[in-house]
């Protein structure tokens, strides 16, 4: 349909579902954010212990390479605490690639862009969901998929006589279950950190001020509270050290500094807070109250 | 009905921004006029759904705002006041980025958003970086995207604001052909009379948060039969002693004419009569009609005095019921 034959001319095709109006927002995200060389970088960078630990479970199984090597076949086990592992460390990575993010909600107050996605026919939640999903899917690239693409590789390059096969259904398939729960746990704390983080300002690099001293700030506050009160609860006011104790019950480590109830109910408060705070700053900006 | 208010009061904390409006409104090409806080740019994002309304209903097009938001907004195509944009975008992603918004294929987004912006005269500069573009030209972007879902109703808010005037020309020149040759309805919010009367058929006057006015602009412009506008040639000095002598009071107008306004239940006559005594020739003379300013101002005069002017309530057939 022509919007102009020597004239102006309204569209009168079909248009698609709610739903795939706001994936377009990640989608123009990524577009923009991925032309970037150093974000290509960070990302790979952030990918590097996926690399190691996939050529260590490689190694582990081939005893040609080990003996070449002339490494000693009594490597650590592929198990909970190996998975665990990663993906504290992936926490960590994703802590750094956060930073490439925090400008998602910023940029929009900036240019006052909240106010054509509004006039746009989608709700305030889809916009909130849009922006989420910006956030939460290389997060989850991270940490969900690089532990499952991991834990599928060990269950596929294992060799016949190993633990894996002989004691799978007791000992590792449970794994798989904690692997997505805490990947899950890790993504949407993060992801709602930043987003909270870019509303709260209309200067890109203070949303990432923002984010780190939200992080390191609440940590510094966590311990100190419950180090004066001597009450261990109260380090459930850092989201980071409820995150890493809901890790640790996921995979039965058994070093928690905090309750399992005490780490849920500190992620749980901050999602909570971070929503409210969220929609209060979009329905202001779309309002034009800055 | 492109616009219907019942009881409708919009408030921001404890101010009421529109105080309990009932109207009930079609229109082509709409106007909201009024001086700067009257409630029009409120009324606009009340109707998007940005704002929450305080009391009572209110339609577009007979979609509840309510109820209907997402509808309204698939149906109305908005170009906000303010600098609105993506930064790092050039207009065609930007355009592109925002008909998949509006549920527009990305294929049929891409292509209209080429299209759009040729049709808006952006088209030489479609691949440019958005934050590189001039004002005029970002007020044209903003156009564009209101305009790339193909809305049955465009509301542009204050589109002129900020332009030069060969851009304002410009502009006002795309919503009037846009008046004259789409089916879209148009609304335009403005502080400026003269955008107002070149693009539109009816207007809204609002001020403080309620319509002092509403109607068809033509049949508003009613004829004062007291006042004329002439053009004279030969002694004219004579021929104003004579008239001023009855009571006539004089003021010079465009063109080498004058305003002559005579006291009530004097005959147009008069000034032929007049003329000819002293041989002056009248070349041009017409009862002079009211222009919309006239009409805002006394309409914002009337509030004042405690009268709401609805010129239309007793026409034949009124734009406004």
């Amino acid at each position: 349909m022509p919007v102009y034959d020597y004239t102006y001319q309204t569209w009168k095709g079909e248009r698609r579902g709610a739903f795939l109006r706001w994936l377009a927002m990640p989608r123009f995200t990524y577009m923009d954010l991925f032309k970037k060389r150093q974000v290509i970088i960070l990302f790979m960078f952030c990918c590097l212990q996926f690399l190691l630990r996939l050529a260590y479970q490689y190694l582990r199984v081939n005893e040609e390479l080990l003996a070449l090597l002339k490494i000693g076949a009594n490597l650590p086990d592929v198990d909970a605490k190996y998975f665990r592992g990663f993906l504290d460390g992936q926490l960590f990575a994703s802590l750094v690639f956060s930073f490439t993010l925090t400008a998602v909600i910023t940029d929009d107050l900036i240019h006052h862009a909240i106010v054509l996605y509004m006039s746009k026919p989608i709700s305030r939640w889809e916009y909130f969901a849009g922006k989420f999903l910006t956030v939460f899917l290389p997060l989850s690239f991270l940490t969900i998929i690089q532990a499952v693409a991991l834990y599928v590789i060990q269950i596929a390059i294992a060799p016949e006589p190993d633990n894996w096969h002989l004691y799978f259904w007791k000992d590792y398939a449970w794994i798989l279950k904690s692997l997505i729960l805490y990947g899950g746990v890790i993504s949407v704390t993060l992801s709602l950190l930043i987003l909270t983080a870019s509303c709260l300002t209309k200067n890109r690099r203070y949303s990432g001020i923002i984010f780190l001293v939200t992080i390191i700030g609440l940590d510094l506050i966590a311990n100190t509270t419950s180090e004066i009160l001597l009450n261990k609860g109260y380090l459930a006011i850092s989201p980071l050290r409820a995150v890493l104790d809901i890790g640790k019950y996921c995979f039965h480590t058994a070093d928690y500094r905090l309750s399992l109830l005490d780490a849920w109910g500190g992620v749980l408060l901050c999602w909570e807070i971070c929503t409210f705070i969220l929609y209060r700053r979009i329905s202001r900006a779309a309002r034009y109250e800055h | 009905m492109l616009l219907e208010l019942d009881h409708f009061s919009v408030a921001y904390g404890r101010r009421l921004a529109l105080c309990d409006v009932t109207l009930s409104m079609e229109s082509k090409a709409l106007g909201l006029l009024g001086p700067n806080g009257a409630g029009k740019s409120t009324l606009i994002r009340t109707l998007l759904g940005l704002l929450p309304a305080y009391s009572g209903q209110a339609r577009i097009e007979g979609l509840d705002v309510h109820r209907q938001g997402k509808r309204i907004r698939e149906l109305v195509g908005y170009m906000p006041e303010h600098e609105s944009y993506l930064p790092g975008m050039t207009p065609v992603r930007f355009l592109r980025f925002m008909g998949e918004m509006c549920g527009l294929p990305p294929g049929a987004a891409t292509e209209r958003a080429h299209e759009v912006l040729f049709y808006v005269g952006l088209g030489e500069v479609r691949y440019r970086p958005i934050d590189g573009l001039s004002y005029g030209m970002h007020q044209k972007v903003r156009l564009a995207q209101a305009l790339i879902h193909g809305p049955k109703v465009l509301i542009l808010d204050e589109p002129t604001n900020g332009l030069d005037p060969d851009a304002r020309k410009d502009m006002l020149r795309l919503i009037g052909e846009m008046v004259e040759h789409s089916d879209s309805k148009i609304v335009i919010c403005s502080h400026l009379l003269k955008d107002i009367e070149t693009c539109c058929r009816d207007v809204l006057v609002l001020k403080k948060g309620q319509v002092v006015a509403s109607g068809n602009i033509e049949e508003m412009k009613k004829t004062d039969d007291n006042v004329f506008e002439l053009r004279l040639k030969g002694n004219v000095d004579r021929f104003m002693a004579d008239l001023a002598q009855i009571g006539c009071q004089m003021a010079p107008g465009e063109h080498d004419s004058y305003q002559i306004s005579t006291p009530p239940g004097t005959s147009p006559r008069v000034f032929f009569e007049t003329a000819h005594r002293h041989q002056v020739q009248i070349r041009h003379f017409y009862a002079r009609r009211d222009t919309l300013e006239d009409i805002f101002l006394q309409a914002l005069l009337d509030e004042e005095n405690g009268k709401t002017a609805h010129p239309q309530s007793n026409r034949k057939e009124p734009a406004v019921r």
